[in-house]
This record gives C-alpha cells, sequence and structure tokens, in this order.
C-alpha cells in the first residue's frame, strides 16, 4: 500500500513538474506581451493620437516610379520591382519633444515593410513639438500584392517600455481601391524636396 | 560484526524503512511544528516582497527622472554646477518662422547671461541644454548658441541666445529653464537641478 502511495506520488511530482515546464514556456510570450506598445487605431484623414503624439495622414499616393528633382542636374528616376507608397502625415507632440521610430507598414497578410531605405529618399526624422503640426513623409518599397490593407504605423524613437504607444492608421486602401490601384500605379511620383 | 550505537544517530529520523532500535520521543508535535512553519512563511513572503521591492527600487533609480527645479526671479541670478546664469531678455516679437518649421510656429529668443565660475565652468557652459515650458507643463525645445569668436573665461559673463519656435498664443507665457545637458547630464546621482526663469 505503501509503496503504492509513492508510486502515485512520485507520477504525480514528475507531473506537476511537467506542467510546470510546459507553463514556463508561456513566459516569455507574455513578457513580449506586456512591452508591446499601447495601440491607438484610426483612419486616413482622422486625428489618430495618444498622450505623448498625434498623427493626421493627409494623403496616399502609390506610383512604380519616383523622381526627384534636382536643381543643378538631370532628375533622379527610381524605379521599382514592385510600387511605391508615398504617405503623408502631420504629426505634432502632445506632451515634449517628440521623434518619431519605429516606422513601419502592416500588410493584410500580417507583412511587415520598413521605409524603403534608399539613399536618394531621405527619412523624415524631424523631431516634433508640442501643439505644432509638422509634416512627414514615408516612401515605402512593397510588392504589388501586399498594397490591399496596408495600415501605417508609427511609434517613438525612445526606449520603450510597458507605456510606450504607438498609432497604427488604416491608409483606405482595402478593397477595390487597393487592387485598381495596385494594378493602375502613377507612373512616376516626383519627390518634394 | 560489531555494533555502532552511532550510526542510528546519524540515520534520517523519518526514514522508516528499518525500525527504529532507539525508542525516542518526537522532538516537536505535529502542531507546534506546523505553527513554526506558517511563522517562517509569514517572516519569507514578506521578506521576498520586500526584496524585490528594494530590488526595483535601485534599478529605477538609474532611470530616474526626478528634477529639482528652482525658481529664478525675474533679472535673479542662478547657478547651475560651476555657471552662474541669468536671463537678460526676450524677444516675443514672433519673427516669421522659416517655411521648414510647423504652421502656427514663431521663434522666440531669450538671452542669457552665463559666466563659468571655474576651469570646470569653462567646459560646461556649452553644455547647458535648454527648453522652454508653458503652465500646462508642454515643453519645447530650444537651442543655444554663443558667440564661436568669444571663448568662455572664468569670471567673465558671455551671451547666449536660446531659441526656440513655440506657438504664437504663447510666446509671452512660455519660461525658460536650464538643466544640465549632454555628458553633464550623467555626472551626479540624484535629481537633475533645474533652473526655471520667471518672468
Amino acid at each position: 500500500m505503501i509503496t503504492l502511495k509513492k508510486a502515485a506520488a512520485a507520477v504525480l511530482t514528475v507531473g506537476l513538474m511537467a506542467a510546470a515546464m510546459w507553463l514556463y514556456t508561456f513566459k516569455p510570450h507574455l513578457e513580449d506581451k506586456a512591452q508591446h506598445p499601447l495601440m491607438s487605431r484610426g483612419r486616413l484623414g482622422a486625428v489618430v493620437g495618444n498622450r505623448d503624439f498625434s498623427v493626421k495622414v493627409s494623403r496616399v499616393d502609390v506610383a512604380s516610379a519616383i523622381t526627384k528633382p534636382d536643381a543643378l542636374a538631370k532628375p533622379t528616376v527610381m524605379r521599382s520591382l514592385g510600387i511605391f507608397l508615398i504617405v503623408q502625415a502631420q504629426i505634432k507632440s502632445n506632451k515634449k519633444p517628440f521623434m518619431t521610430g519605429h516606422i513601419r507598414l502592416e500588410t493584410q497578410s500580417g507583412d511587415e515593410y520598413g521605409p524603403s531605405g534608399r539613399a536618394a529618399i531621405p527619412d523624415s526624422d524631424n523631431e516634433y513639438q508640442p501643439m505644432l503640426w509638422g509634416p512627414a513623409q514615408y516612401v515605402f518599397e512593397i510588392p504589388k500584392d501586399r498594397l490591399a490593407g496596408a495600415r501605417l504605423v508609427i511609434g517613438s524613437a525612445a526606449l520603450q517600455n510597458e507605456l510606450s504607444a504607438e498609432t497604427n492608421v488604416d491608409l483606405g486602401l482595402s478593397g477595390a481601391k487597393g487592387a485598381r490601384l495596385a494594378a493602375h500605379p502613377a507612373a512616376s511620383y516626383e519627390l518634394r524636396t | 560484526m560489531t555494533y555502532d550505537p552511532l550510526e542510528w544517530t546519524v540515520r534520517d529520523p523519518l526514514e522508516d524503512t528499518v525500525p527504529d532500535p532507539v525508542p525516542r520521543r518526537k522532538r516537536l508535535s505535529d502542531g507546534r511544528r506546523r505553527a513554526i512553519e506558517v511563522a517562517a512563511l509569514l517572516l519569507l513572503i514578506p521578506a521576498l516582497l520586500a526584496t524585490e521591492w528594494i530590488d526595483d527600487d535601485h534599478q529605477a533609480r538609474n532611470w530616474q527622472t526626478h528634477e529639482r527645479v528652482t525658481v529664478v526671479r525675474r533679472g535673479g541670478i542662478a547657478t547651475l554646477g560651476h555657471v552662474r546664469l541669468r536671463l537678460l531678455g526676450r524677444d516675443t516679437t514672433g519673427s516669421t518662422t522659416r517655411a521648414a518649421t510647423p504652421s502656427g510656429a514663431v521663434t522666440l529668443k531669450l538671452v542669457v547671461v552665463a559666466r563659468p565660475l571655474d576651469a570646470q565652468g569653462v567646459k560646461d557652459v556649452d553644455q547647458v541644454g535648454y527648453t522652454v515650458r508653458d503652465r500646462a507643463g508642454h515643453v519645447w525645445s530650444a537651442g543655444g548658441s554663443s558667440d564661436p569668436d568669444v571663448k568662455p573665461q572664468v569670471g567673465t559673463d558671455g551671451q547666449v541666445t536660446v531659441t526656440a519656435q513655440v506657438p504664437g498664443n504663447l510666446i509671452n507665457t512660455v519660461v525658460l529653464e536650464a538643466r544640465p545637458g549632454g555628458l553633464l547630464s550623467q555626472k551626479a546621482p540624484g535629481p537633475t537641478p533645474v533652473l526655471r526663469f520667471a518672468h
């Protein structure tokens, strides 16, 4: 009887240890989730804000090439194998000087794209001040079939913590509009410098 | 075969595979043992929580954002580290800003007199960070610039022009703040000293 009890206790102990280890595998995911920034969602044309900053996406263009004017030489034309998505936005800080960061384009399929990274296309890395809307322009280079349903995500350049904030803006590219723009992008988009 | 009477005393008393030849009574009754266990738990759990609290507190000190604000009266002189500062005046005419600046912004200029008190102050004078703020707690970046041809000297007043872009309706109400900037900000532990110049 005692042997049976001991065997049962051993099985129970091993089972509990296995359960504890299984539960422990969730810990990194939970900690990772806790570090995710707090997300504010909005759409094209609307002010999307949080306690740190506000964003208003005013315009979205899709083109298969980008032209960069040059005052002294011929304009530079950059072509893409996919398409360029150019997003014009206004950003203001809500509290203290603020720099944008972790900027990315989220697609419907869950892929994420950073700004194009082409040296000839300048990044909008301005510092934004409270109560003053400042312009921002982001250029993404993506495959044509990733355009529909794309959303712009803007975060902070500062070190992230549990209370960091991000804005997620629906660029209004879902459905027929996205498909039409992907199929017939503008031949060229001229960058404003 | 010899009999070692000590062998039985070093055995685990809870081990019952072999009957204990030495009759002995329990050192602790069950109730008393449980009371001790409960008391130990009651001590250990607060001790664990307190240790974590203290550890977190120590770690949080590295990220402290406490500021010790000194309000300087109008025209008053205040010392920030090894530099003595005085707000000389402000240009609130709100000159038109450049095209690259946000709409609704006007340029505020503030003139500050900075006097290094010693050799360290000569190094520190260019490291002072400036901001302007309103009563609601909004903070705007500001940049200090001085004549590059005039080198700071101990005991000599130098002029620093602080420029900030602020909303036009707040140009007369925002106040200047000075705090250790750059490498200076990493020097001393404890709250960051901040000078707020009233006007």
